[in-house]
């Protein structure tokens, strides 16, 4: 596991890298008329204390692109936040956690071991929804 | 152990915390009588017979809620105020309960785990962090049903 950086970019590069979720339909909620991802989509996985996210570096130079995820995990649909609002908005470390499934896996944890509530939802409303024109 | 299924709920605040001993967790072939006894006796308001209906799919799906988390869960719902519109419901991969209102502006997510529950609450006026016992509860559950009325 190395902390995102590592690959050799900038810090202002490091800081806008996008960390894409993948959100199951069952987390989407429709907020005022509009499809939002629910604070759930934000929880961390019981055996890693950590929620995974695929950054964007490492997918496109593998010479992916972002929607390639939803190609292997059909049904979701994608958001992302930046490693720079996740680190100074939320609280979050992120760290490369290479994995054989796709490209730029990594684990966000929180700083405080445990990620609140508070936390959690305003990730989901901070998310944007990553479409093909993104 | 086959989860789950929510088998009582009463629908008067007074007779919640009594009553919150009586809440079991049955097996998958006790779903449609559970579900019938669901419908008799939601009264106060017609979304939560549908909600609870949703949430026993969701809870018999993830196979994770425990039934401590139920318990806390049910305790708490029977007591939220009939005038609240339908929340969002979502049971996550670590078998946590949330609901989430999302209104006009007004944010109330309400989750549900093993250990406790925690609230977060945000409007143009005021954010907070607390939990179900809070005493703001009152007061973030009345601007939702407001919001929801204009």
């Amino acid at each position: 596991m190395h902390a995102v950086g590592d690959a050799g970019s900038s810090d202002e590069i490091r800081e806008r890298i996008r960390a894409f979720r993948l959100i199951r339909p069952d987390f989407i909620k429709l907020e005022d008329g509009r499809a939002r991802p629910s604070s759930q989509a934000f929880q961390d996985r019981a055996e890693s204390g950590s929620m995974s996210v695929y950054l964007e570096d490492e997918i496109i130079a593998a010479g992916r692109s972002p929607l390639d995820l939803l190609k292997v995990w059909t049904g979701y649909r994608l958001c992302y936040l930046t490693v720079g609002q996740l680190r100074h908005e939320f609280g979050q470390v992120i760290d490369r956690d290479p994995t054989d499934d796709f490209p730029g896996h990594a684990l966000v944890r929180s700083e405080t071991g445990r990620r609140t509530q508070r936390q959690r939802s305003r990730m989901a409303m901070a998310a944007q929804w990553y479409e093909e024109q993104s | 152990v086959s989860l789950a299924l929510i088998s009582s709920i009463g629908a008067s605040a007074q007779s919640a915390p009594s009553r919150g001993s009586q809440i079991t967790v049955s097996s998958r072939a006790d779903l449609p009588r559970a579900a019938s006894t669901l419908v008799d006796e939601t009264s106060a308001s017609e979304w939560k017979t549908d909600f609870l209906r949703e949430l026993a799919r969701l809870v018999l799906k993830s196979q994770c809620v425990s039934a401590v988390t139920l318990r806390h869960f049910l305790m708490w719902f029977s007591e939220i105020p009939g005038d609240l519109p339908r929340p969002f419901v979502a049971v996550s991969e670590d078998g946590s309960i949330g609901l989430e209102w999302d209104i006009e502006g007004r944010h109330l997510h309400v989750n549900f785990d093993q250990d406790a529950d925690e609230v977060y609450f945000a409007s143009p006026e005021a954010e907070w962090e607390a939990t179900t016992s809070a005493g703001e509860m009152s007061e973030a559950m009345r601007a939702i049903a407001l919001a929801a009325r204009e």
